[in-house]
């Protein structure tokens, strides 16, 4: 899909100045400005289960330490693990590698979900680690806010009514500072290293996927493994408006808002492999394609440079129609079009540049395309709040391309 | 049934066994009770006869090769299935095993009993599947499963049914004369 959407060869310029390809890019219409994902924030949407699409809110998910409940992969290959019933009870089936809760100490289970898990041996452990962590930061917490308070002297509590439970509070946070006396036990080292260094056993050693799948697994036998919940995110510009959104629901594909670039800016591609001599005059093919639901007026100004392919063809005044304009079928419209297009087609014109190449590699070419943006279209509600009034006087928009010649 | 063609010499193929019209049979092949052949599933006997047993599914343009140097014949087991587009060019092959789609068993090798040969997986020429084993995953990796395969026999009825009323079919002979 990439080599096809040319995706590696043509890059836009985004408002970041990183160079991007147009799939890749979104139009922020309240900044007028190119966006690509380094330059907008990414938030998580929805978490849902990819193999059941049940989707569950952030603190359900966190709880189930963000696995599917309902739906096991196999620990051996990471394949989605089939439910087959004998006796009245069920039992997992790899369809892959044919591995089986049957092989494990796992006994059949009544119910097809609710799988047993694998405990993590040190959980005890850790939570103890946890509590007394949580202690020393109440400690530390009281120490400072005691300094506080004591800079403070008549935030002294006592004389409040208990009527918004400061008095509760209080009595609280007077326990923590009595606490700050207490003496934590030190954590004592474990010996033998919980690191098994067992290489030379002759039984086969998980591979590194199989021990990424289940860590704390060991040389216990493998359970099935929870499928990890998938996010889908929503993309939102710098300025706060969103950019993308699906609509609710883990299996809709439909779109409530996207601002793709491509919705906004006309797509450029190189028509035709460039065949470059060096020292000889060449030129190079492109079409131009307006995938947007006006009409457009731009003008196309090929860039010379350091590091930029040197281009003789001067500035290109275009109008592009829109998919769906009729007016070219019925020949009303008539267009005096520069010498380097070539062809028109609908909403795509082909245009030929003329370049010359010295060297025996080609620098990219370098476009620099100005937008007339035509907001029209957009229907953006004005606030009342607005200072200026936008302009009756069109906007432009400054966008560089670049066009890899030579495919590497 | 529809109209049924005769086999080309050498063929023989069971009365029980559906063979597709369509199916490429070349050279000594034997084909067993209840076999079904699908069209364009290729059988070859280039260098020596082919031996299928009984039971056994070949769909789709799964090709079944005999290419021993030594003209020996390729004798395949009972109740094996070998998808879509799989390649079996093995010495021999057990009972109720699964070529899987797009599968490659190169020259030479042999598969025993109730052995899966995961999509697009390949062993290479000589090597030897135990009972049971598996071959998984994109870099083919081995391993012995606890229980047996599943017998084919509900996609055999099925497909008795169906292909008979879809397909011309080539006529069961009592081989070469």
């Amino acid at each position: 899909m990439a080599t096809l959407l040319q995706s590696r060869l043509v890059k836009y310029k985004c408002s970041c100045d990183e160079w991007s390809a147009l799939s890749d890019l979104f139009y922020c219409k309240h900044c007028r400005a190119l966006k690509c994902r380094g330059c907008s924030s990414n938030e998580i949407d929805m978490l849902f289960c990819p193999s059941c699409l049940e989707n569950s809110s952030v603190t359900e998910a966190r709880l189930k330490k963000y696995r599917c409940m309902s739906c096991n992969e196999c620990p051996k290959c990471g394949r989605l693990l089939a439910v087959r019933t004998a006796n009245e009870k069920f039992y997992l089936v790899c369809i892959g590698c044919r591995w089986t809760t049957r092989e494990t100490d796992t006994p059949d289970q009544q119910a097809s979900s609710q799988w047993p898990m694998q405990e993590n041996p040190y959980e005890e452990e850790i939570q103890n680690v946890i509590e007394k962590m949580r202690g020393l930061a109440n400690i530390e917490k009281a120490q400072r806010d005691q300094r506080d308070l004591k800079k403070r002297p008549m935030n002294s509590g006592y004389r409040l009514t208990d009527k918004f439970g400061l008095q509760q509070m209080y009595e609280r946070r007077r326990k923590t500072f009595e606490k700050a006396t207490v003496d934590v036990p030190v954590h004592e080292p474990v010996d033998p290293t919980p690191f098994s260094l067992d290489f030379l056993s002759a039984k086969p050693r998980p591979t590194l996927d199989q021990i990424m799948r289940q860590p704390l697994a060991g040389d216990q036998p493998p359970k099935p493994v929870h499928v990890a919940l998938k996010s889908r995110k929503s993309i939102r510009c710098s300025c706060q408006h969103t950019l993308v959104k699906l609509e609710y629901g883990p299996s809709t594909i439909k779109y409530k808002l996207n601002m793709f670039a491509r919705n906004f800016i006309p797509e450029v591609r190189l028509s035709r492999t460039p065949n470059l001599k060096a020292g000889n005059e060449n030129w190079v093919m492109i079409s131009l394609t307006n995938h947007t639901s006006c009409k457009l007026d731009l003008t196309l100004t090929p860039e010379s440079g350091e590091g930029l392919m040197n281009c003789s063809t001067g500035e290109i005044a275009l109008n592009l129609p829109f998919a769906e304009d009729s007016s070219d079928l019925l020949g009303t419209e008539k267009r005096s079009d520069n010498e380097a297009v070539v062809f028109r087609q609908r909403h795509r014109v082909g245009i030929r540049l003329d370049v010359s190449q010295v060297a025996e590699d080609a620098p990219p070419l370098g476009l620099m395309m100005n937008l007339r943006l035509d907001d029209s279209f957009i229907q953006t509600p004005l606030t009342k709040n607005e200072e200026t009034k936008p302009s009756d006087e069109p906007q432009w928009l400054a966008i560089p391309v670049r066009l890899t010649l030579q495919d590497s | 049934m529809t109209a049924s063609a005769p086999a080309a010499e050498g063929i023989t193929i069971a009365p029980t066994a559906i063979v597709c019209r369509d199916a490429i049979l070349e050279g000594n092949v034997t084909i067993g009770d209840n076999c079904i052949i699908h069209p364009l599933a290729i059988i070859r006997a280039k260098s020596g006869p082919i031996l299928i047993g009984a039971n056994n599914i070949v769909e789709e343009r799964a090709i079944i090769e005999n290419r021993n140097t030594d003209g020996k014949p390729m004798v395949i087991g009972d109740g094996n299935t070998f998808e879509v587009q799989s390649q079996c060019r093995a010495l021999c092959i057990g009972r109720n095993n699964v070529m899987g789609v797009r599968s490659e068993l190169e020259d030479g090798c042999v598969v025993l009993d109730d052995c899966t040969l995961g999509v697009g997986c390949r062993v290479v020429a000589g090597q030897t599947l135990d009972v049971r084993s598996v071959v998984f995953g994109s870099d083919s990796v081995h391993r012995i499963a606890a229980d047996g395969v599943l017998a084919n026999t509900t996609q055999l009825e099925l497909l008795r049914v169906l292909l008979p009323s879809y397909h011309y079919l080539q006529k069961s002979s009592t081989g070469a004369k």
